[in-house]
């Protein structure tokens, strides 16, 4: 049987490799080891290699001005694959193998989830730029901290738009999956607030690509706007559609595909017009934000581009993971959260304070593609043009 | 294969289930987790070599099974408050109820309309999951209750890939896996020797069926939360062909060797090359494909390194 033998000593072999190199991880004193899974391939890749390089630029910086405490930052990044089974184990790789003494926070709130129930367990708090989904701080949790505006708020300022413009129907569509519903549900709260009367509600399935007959029963149920939580390729196929149909609505937002900056490139004047959602924008004479001039240049200089609202929270969320540093004084994981619950900070990013939940109150920016190009317009004291509302009809055009 | 050659294969098995149950306080949180995968990998290859290695019928939708295994466990332990490995019983039950109702009428026909239907089961049964909300919560996901598992979930994938194995043995050695064999060379042939193939053709699949459910439930409760595109992740499906053909497509010990290698390879590259892993994994394949089309096991016999028959 000296295959089955073979395999066993394959198996040990592994096993006792692994057992080997777990035990030879130690660092010189005077580094500090940040660790994190973040999706370096896979269908997150995109917006979560924005906030690698935020991490990045930021390490630098940080080892620049002294480090934390007096320790030089080392960044350990792995990649989870987009994957939430990988991510985990990942996280518990880094918690007790690696031993690192910080944790940055994953891509997408799915994965975010579910590494929650790790650093939870082993009590190190991270700031979770890459997680919009607020069912995430309805569980009790105390080490794990909101940036972010959440799903919810996503629509806010759409639906405010509407009524603005005199909008009294809406139908809501959105993708079936986590942060979309999340964002429908805030969207149809909203709508309630304001008196805006909801039409239609329905959930498509990822990958959907063909929507002529939601379109068209969207218009037959008398909706004058629609509000989308879609991404990038059901978004561009909703509106390349109703273009194709003639079926025009006075307003049209959709939560996450707008602000990607191929977006107005591939639809061009199909894009006009469309309302969509950004955490934060690079526009320092506007936002007004301590450091973000510094901020953009650094890392426009860097990666040439501008950095965008993905890139801008990991960078804000490092920013406060610094100053509760400072102010818990060490890398103590129970006065870490404490200094995370409680600090009050206004970074690059916008202010941090938490609530009892971890629970921050960011405040979103909704832009509307002008000409081109993503124009913020609400709300109003950041609003950098008026809202051309409503959209001309197809014909129009 | 004589008497004494199945004790000493047992007799490794059972080595290598003391090592493997032993092993757990050496081994950190993240080995743990690890070595759990690694085994379910092997639950997932193996099943899957049971009707597309031995019986020659390739299934591209086995993630299918995997998934509804993990939704009967979220379901049940988050919902209705079971005992997460009760619901292990009714993940398999489920599993093969499905496996029949689907192979039924696909495994009566010969030729590729299984392996379409397959591919057609797996997005059918995502999109069901999905759109089913009262039930699934479609895609907001399930979230169970945080606890630490690592330990539980590592023994119970451990008694589930004995079992995997065990029956994967069995039914390689025996006459319905001889029967097998020759549906895979020769369906016609096999009918004309009184072989009934389709009901050996829809055990075989029910059989592969029920393991990959099992897992899938025990990898939902290690995980915690889960949602229809992370299990029903159609690289879970390639993965476990890969292994299998890797390893040695249509032998027991064949799948075994391929996920535990790819596995460990994966890991090992991932880990180390970030940003590189996929390439040396694509390279990986290449590799295999073009100097050991009959997997490393395969590859052992044409060498005479094996004696034929003595690792099946």
């Amino acid at each position: 049987m000296r295959a089955h033998r073979a395999c066993l000593a394959i198996i040990v072999a592994i096993l006792v490799l692994g057992a080997g190199s777990a035990a030879a991880k130690h660092r010189p004193n005077n580094e500090v080891v940040m660790g994190g899974a973040i999706s370096q391939t896979g269908q997150y890749a995109e917006p979560a290699g924005r906030q690698v390089n935020s991490i990045k630029l930021w390490v630098d910086e940080v080892n620049a001005r002294g480090g934390l405490l007096g320790h030089k930052v080392v960044a350990r990044l792995l990649d989870d694959k987009s994957d939430t089974q990988t991510a985990i184990k990942l996280y518990e790789k880094l918690i007790t193998e690696d031993k690192v003494d910080l944790l940055l926070a994953p891509y997408s709130s799915g994965i975010t989830e579910a590494v929650a129930n790790v650093n939870e367990r082993y009590k190190m708090p991270f700031v979770a730029y890459g997680a919009a989904s607020s069912p995430i701080w309805e569980k009790n949790r105390k080490y794990i901290f909101n940036i972010v505006a959440v799903a919810e708020d996503y629509q806010k300022g759409a639906v405010h738009l509407a009524k603005q413009i005199g909008v009294k129907t809406i139908a809501i569509i959105g993708q079936d999956s986590l942060f979309p519903r999340q964002a429908g549900k805030g969207a149809k709260e909203w709508a309630k607030k304001l008196g805006i009367n909801v039409v239609l509600e329905e959930n498509y399935p990822p990958k959907q690509t063909d929507f002529t007959a939601l379109l068209q029963k969207i218009k037959a149920a008398g909706a004058e706007g629609l509000i989308s939580n879609s991404y990038f390729a059901d978004a561009a196929a909703q509106l390349r559609q109703m273009r194709e149909l003639n079926v025009n609505f006075k307003l049209y937002s959709s939560t996450v595909g707008p602000g990607l900056p191929n977006f107005p490139e591939q639809l061009g004047n199909t894009a006009e017009y469309v309302l969509g959602f950004s955490q934060w924008e690079p526009l320092p004479q506007i936002l007004k934000h301590p450091g973000m001039k510094e901020y953009i240049e650094a890392y426009e200089k860097r990666f040439n581009e501008k950095p965008n609202y993905h890139a801008g929270g990991a960078y804000g969320s490092l920013l406060v993971t610094e100053a509760a540093i400072k102010k818990a004084g060490s890398f103590d994981n129970e006065k870490l959260r404490e200094a995370l619950a409680t600090l009050d900070i206004t970074t690059t990013f916008g202010r941090y304070k938490v609530d009892a939940k971890g629970m921050n109150s960011h405040e979103g920016l909704t832009f509307q593609i002008l000409r081109g190009q993503r124009k913020v317009v609400w709300p109003d004291k950041f609003a950098e043009t008026k809202a051309e509302l409503p959209m001309p009809e197809w014909s129009k055009r | 294969m004589a008497t004494h050659e199945h004790v000493r294969n047992v007799l490794l098995l059972a080595a290598l289930a003391v090592v493997l149950a032993v092993l757990p306080p050496a081994l950190s949180v993240y080995l743990k987790s690890f070595v759990m995968f690694t085994m379910m990998y092997v639950v997932l290859a193996l099943s899957w070599n049971i009707i597309s290695g031995f019986t020659g019928y390739t299934s591209f939708g086995h993630v299918a099974f995997y998934g509804i295994g993990a939704y009967t466990c979220a379901v049940l332990v988050a919902d209705h408050g079971w005992h997460w490995i009760s619901t292990l019983v009714v993940a398999a039950a489920l599993a093969v109820v499905v496996a029949v109702a689907i192979g039924y009428p696909v495994l009566r026909l010969k030729g590729p309309y299984f392996a379409i239907a397959m591919l057609g089961t797996a997005e059918g049964t995502r999109v069901v999951v999905t759109v089913w909300d009262s039930l699934t919560h479609g895609g907001l996901g399930i979230s169970f209750p945080s606890v630490e598992n690592s330990l539980e979930t590592y023994y119970a994938m451990l008694v589930v890939m004995l079992m995997t194995i065990l029956v994967a043995y069995i039914v390689g050695h025996s006459r319905f896996g001889i029967r097998l064999n020759a549906i895979r060379e020769d369906e016609g042939a096999a009918e004309v020797l009184g072989i009934n193939a389709t009901a050996y053709k829809l055990a075989a699949f029910a059989l592969s069926a029920m393991f990959p459910a099992v897992a899938g439930g025990i990898q939902a409760y290690k995980v915690l939360y889960i949602d229809p595109p992370s299990v029903f992740f159609v690289q879970i499906t390639i993965a476990m062909a890969l292994m299998s053909m890797l390893g040695g497509k249509g032998t027991v010990i064949g799948p075994v060797v391929g996920a535990v290698l790819l596995y460990s390879a994966q890991e090992l590259t991932w880990v180390n090359f970030p940003t590189a892993h996929l390439i040396a994994y694509g390279l990986f394949i290449i590799v295999i494909a073009r100097f050991m089309p009959r997997g490393l096991i395969g590859f052992a016999i044409d060498r005479g390194w094996v004696r034929k028959g003595m690792v099946h």
